[in-house]
């Protein structure tokens, strides 16, 4: 029969009790089950390394001087010293117009998708995918060989047309550079909405229409509010991704002296290094992208309603009658300009035999390939080093990934939640801070060789790893390993027999992914390489800047191709390794 | 209960969780081959209760104990794979990447039987849960209930020491729960195993247990055989979660020890007779305030035959024909009352106002 108890847990506070519980539980299990602790203590280790102190070192060096002493000059040199204001001004413009841009383009993209009878729907899909896993600095090669201002195609074409006697575009303009990254940014905004479309029980469309709206106010007095969350992560990944991205304004900025925060980190780490400058630029970049998360967060909290998603029904596509095309051309434009041009363009530069030939068959040669076969360049030497490099972050990272997932979702350990904060910032953290705060505390024992690299994918690359084992991990139901453990296998023997089984498909698309973006990293490789150890995105810029732009879409068109091939091997795994758990 | 048969014995059992006593305070001994059922809320304790037997949640304090041995308290806890348990979860837990055999098996893989032993052990417990020949299937090939039963069959296969069962039923759709219920309990006697189960439902209780444990908020509030339980319910608690009562706010009238009964004053104005547990009824004095319990059924409507208790006028507020008996809402001097009428009468169907008496013997105090 039930008696009270009274145990002397009582007398402690509720915290004080718990936090006391689990260090006592973390004794007594680390005795009983030694490996599992091994393995949790040297992923966490890891982490700490990978993150902790770079971000760490970043910040401290910002605040010293090159004597060591305290001092807030370099943060005054950002906000005084010319060339700096303006590289920050720009990189607000960006920050400012490549979303507006992205949303413009992305958003009703994505509801002609999802909602409407827009003919060629998956071919729209497919493209706007294909034009964000193209990366920009090889898509800028292609603007540059179309709209550079004296030698661009569609300038001479523009100009013997209309008989003008200037090019009508320069794309060495801040212009451009919005331009070109909007091209490459927008699918961040329709991906997200029409995820969030497609999870949207149509019903709560049909009931306004039910009620008398018309389709298009259905569209603004419900969709849209309903999707308002996914606009605006859509939104700050672009404001994220614009403030971050190095390659396209590096090779649109330098030749006309426009420079933008992450191209000046660039420069003060390239003649006498001036690393507490750098480190103080970074700030900046930090800031605005805490700042981003912290209004999507706030935004998240204020929203009081949730969509439920249980059942979806499919969507009545709105009916758009002879607009329908009107949409299609919409959509066909956006493509045309972010893939289907660009990409063409690439291949035909990469064929012809000197940048400024005419476009004609007699020009077209396999020349320009050849760098790929002769030691002389510095070509395979890199193919061979971003194989590596790629190959072994994807691997390790899978790995350490699904010991942080244990950690956070299947134990008690105090201090989990930490393991979480710091993967979901570093997610967020710029690549060109990280890759200062990189160099910073690894340069005296790493500086020159691929570890300092491979040090620094693996702490850009861990947030993908968390994301993807998260979401595998999520599917298996926990009952699903207590029951091996019931039959008698141990801890690792149950994570051996079931989780990790049962995350195949998780692990296998989180690598795959990995591999992709590691194989075209610049933001970092750029300053972290020294001549031997150049990365294939290192080569092309390399080629840029002496010129041999034809050598450069050369190596573009590899990348894009293993970008995009990579990609589809992830999304085919995705979709057959569909097991039914639960 | 003799200590040599005790399969499992809880003592004190306390859980919390930040601040709320999950489990506050539960001793309970289960006898070997015995079958017994924790029946509860949501939220009362019972799944922790049997977790902690598991081993996937260590106590705060107290003691359990299986076949006498201390297997966890307060300080440590036996890890899951060492206590020879077999267990079935509520969403069935059968891993999807393995085939029925592979589920089924890996108990037996894991404790290193022979290919030839585990092919035999394997095969006779898919027999025993009515599913042979099925071994290589994919878990998703298969319904629910069949997934169930690979659940049962992969968790006796071992001949574990007990059998724990998690709201095993709760997933299955009405019909195939009912059949299952049945089923369970038909095993359950045939292999003769222990078993610790969990439910919410409370026909599911009175179908497959030897003994109920209700519990309400981290403690148990009666321990008992079915039919006590059901019909001499502990506390108001118990009255109102097992079946459907209707609760009479009452004081002590007269007590009429050796008849095991009280006279009961109400609301309802002439007093009426209920009984009452005779320890009960020994700390019962006149006036006190108690609660009477009277079933649906304990509530007789135009009785012709003279009766202990008086008749009540009661309001017909709603009627309803249910096929095998007529179901009333009454209004008793404004207070609501469940009444079933275990016979068709059409005039009963239609009548506004009618008679009724408590039966003395099945009106209860709690």
């Amino acid at each position: 029969m039930a008696t009270t108890a009274i145990d002397s847990g009582r007398t402690l506070s509720g915290l004080g009790r718990r936090v006391a519980l689990g260090y006592e539980e973390f004794h007594t299990t680390i005795r009983r089950e030694p490996i599992k602790y091994i393995v949790i203590l040297t992923a966490v280790a890891a982490l700490a390394g990978l993150v902790c102190y770079p971000v760490y070192l970043l910040f401290e060096f910002s605040l010293y001087d090159n004597a060591g002493k305290f001092t807030l000059s370099n943060y005054w040199a950002v906000f005084t010293r010319d060339g700096l204001v303006s590289a920050l001004m720009n990189s607000l413009i960006l920050a400012f117009f490549v979303p507006l841009c992205c949303l413009l383009l992305g958003l009703p993209m994505a509801w002609f998708v999802s909602r409407t009878d827009m003919p060629f729907k998956g071919l729209v899909r497919a493209f706007a995918g294909i034009a964000f896993i193209v990366p920009s600095f090889i898509a800028v090669i292609a603007w540059i060989f179309l709209l550079a201002p004296n030698s661009g195609k569609i300038n001479k074409l523009l100009m013997s047309l209309f008989g003008l006697e200037t090019p009508p575009i320069n794309i060495f303009s801040l212009e451009g550079l919005i331009f070109v990254e909007s091209m490459h940014f927008y699918p961040l905004v329709f991906f997200a909405v029409t995820a969030a479309l497609d999870n949207i029980d149509p019903s709560y469309e049909d009931a306004a229409r039910n009620l008398g709206a018309g389709r298009f106010r259905t569209a603004i007095t419900v969709t849209l509010p309903l999707v308002t969350p996914a606009i605006l992560s859509g939104l700050i990944l672009c404001v994220l991704d614009a403030l971050a991205a190095f390659g396209a304004p590096a090779a649109l900025g330098f030749p006309v002296n426009i420079h933008v925060l992450t191209t000046k980190i660039y420069t003060l780490l390239s003649h006498p290094p001036q690393l507490q400058l750098a480190a103080a630029v970074s700030i900046p970049i930090i800031f605005f992208t805490g700042l981003c998360l912290f209004v999507q967060k706030w935004w998240i909290g204020r929203t009081k309603y949730t969509t439920l998603t249980g059942k979806i029904g499919k969507a009545q596509a709105v009916e758009l009658g002879r607009w329908r095309w009107a949409a299609f051309g919409f959509c066909f434009l956006v493509i045309f300009f972010s893939v289907l041009l660009p990409l063409t363009a690439l291949v035909i530069l990469s064929l012809l035999n000197t940048f400024g030939a005419d476009i004609a068959l007699k020009n077209m040669v396999l020349s320009n390939y050849m760098i790929f076969f002769d030691d002389t360049f510095i070509v395979w030497q890199s193919v061979q080093n971003s194989m590596k490099l790629s190959l072994a972050t994807a691997t390790l990272c899978v790995l350490l990934g699904i010991v942080y997932v244990w950690i956070v979702e299947r134990t008690k350990i105090p201090g989990r939640g930490l393991v979480t904060f710091i993967v979901m910032i570093t997610f967020g953290f710029p690549a060109v801070a990280m890759g200062v705060g990189i160099l910073i505390g690894y340069i005296d024992w790493l500086y020159g060789s691929l570890w300092i690299i491979f040090v620094a994918y693996m702490a850009k690359k861990i947030p993908f790893a968390f994301i993807f084992m998260r979401n595998a991990i999520k599917q298996i139901g926990e009952e699903l390993e207590e029951a091996a453990r019931i039959a008698g296998a141990t801890w690792l023997r149950s994570v051996r027999d079931v989780t990790v089984p049962l995350m195949k498909t998780g692990i296998w698309v989180g690598w795959v992914l990995i591999f992709s973006l590691s194989l075209r990293e610049l933001a970092m490789s750029i300053f972290l390489t020294q001549p031997g150890t150049e990365v294939m995105a290192v080569a092309v810029y390399i080629y840029l800047e002496e010129g041999a732009v034809e050598n450069a879409a050369a190596i573009s068109v590899v990348i894009a191709l293993l970008s995009v091939v990579t990609v589809m091997i992830a999304r085919k795994i995705a979709g057959k390794g569909t097991l039914e758990v639960g | 209960m003799a200590e040599s048969s005790t399969k499992l014995e809880l003592r004190n059992l306390v859980k919390l969780f930040g601040d709320v006593r999950a489990v506050d305070g539960v001793s309970l001994q289960i006898a070997a081959g015995e079958s017994v059922v924790l029946l509860g809320p949501s939220g009362c304790g019972k799944t922790t209760t049997l977790r902690s037997v598991a081993g996937f949640i260590k106590p705060d304090g107290g003691e359990i104990l299986l076949d006498g041995k201390k297997i966890a308290d307060g300080n440590s806890s036996l890890p899951p794979e060492k206590r020879r348990l077999g267990m079935v979860f509520q969403n069935y837990a059968v891993w999807p990447h393995k085939t029925v055999f592979q589920n089924v098996a890996y108990g037996l893989v894991i404790a290193k039987l022979s290919r030839a032993e585990i092919e035999q052990r394997v095969r006779r417990a898919l027999e025993l849960v009515k599913m042979p020949g099925l071994e290589a299937r994919m878990p998703g090939e298969l319904s629910g209930g069949q997934q169930q039963r690979v659940a049962l069959a992969r968790a006796i296969v071992t001949e574990p020491s007990m059998l724990l069962l998690d709201e095993p039923l709760s997933n299955l759709d009405a019909g195939l729960r009912e059949e299952m219920r049945f089923e369970l309990k038909e095993l359950q006697q045939r292999i003769g195993m222990t078993t610790l189960y969990v439910t919410h439902d409370q026909e599911e209780a009175l179908v497959l247990a030897d003994r109920i444990v209700v519990m309400n908020k981290g403690k148990i509030e009666q321990v008992d055989v079915p039919r006590e339980i059901y019909l001499h319910p502990a506390s108001r608690f118990v009255a109102t979660f097992v079946g459907v009562t209707n609760l009479l706010d009452a004081t002590v009238d007269a007590v009429d020890a050796k008849g095991g009964r009280i006279r009961a004053a109400s609301a309802l104005g002439e007093p009426f007779w209920a009984s009452s547990r005779k320890d009960r009824l020994q700390t019962l004095n006149k006036g006190d305030r108690i609660a009477v319990s009277v079933r649906p059924e304990a509530i007789f409507v135009n009785g012709s035959a003279p009766a202990l208790n008086p008749k009540f006028r009661a309001r017909v507020h709603k009627s309803a024909f249910l096929g095998n008996r007529i179901d009333l809402r009454l209004d008793l001097k404004g207070q609501q009352f469940r009444c079933q009428v275990p016979k068709f009468d059409q005039g009963l169907l239609q009548s506004h106002e009618v008679d009724v008496e408590f039966d003395s013997e099945l009106a209860w105090v709690v």
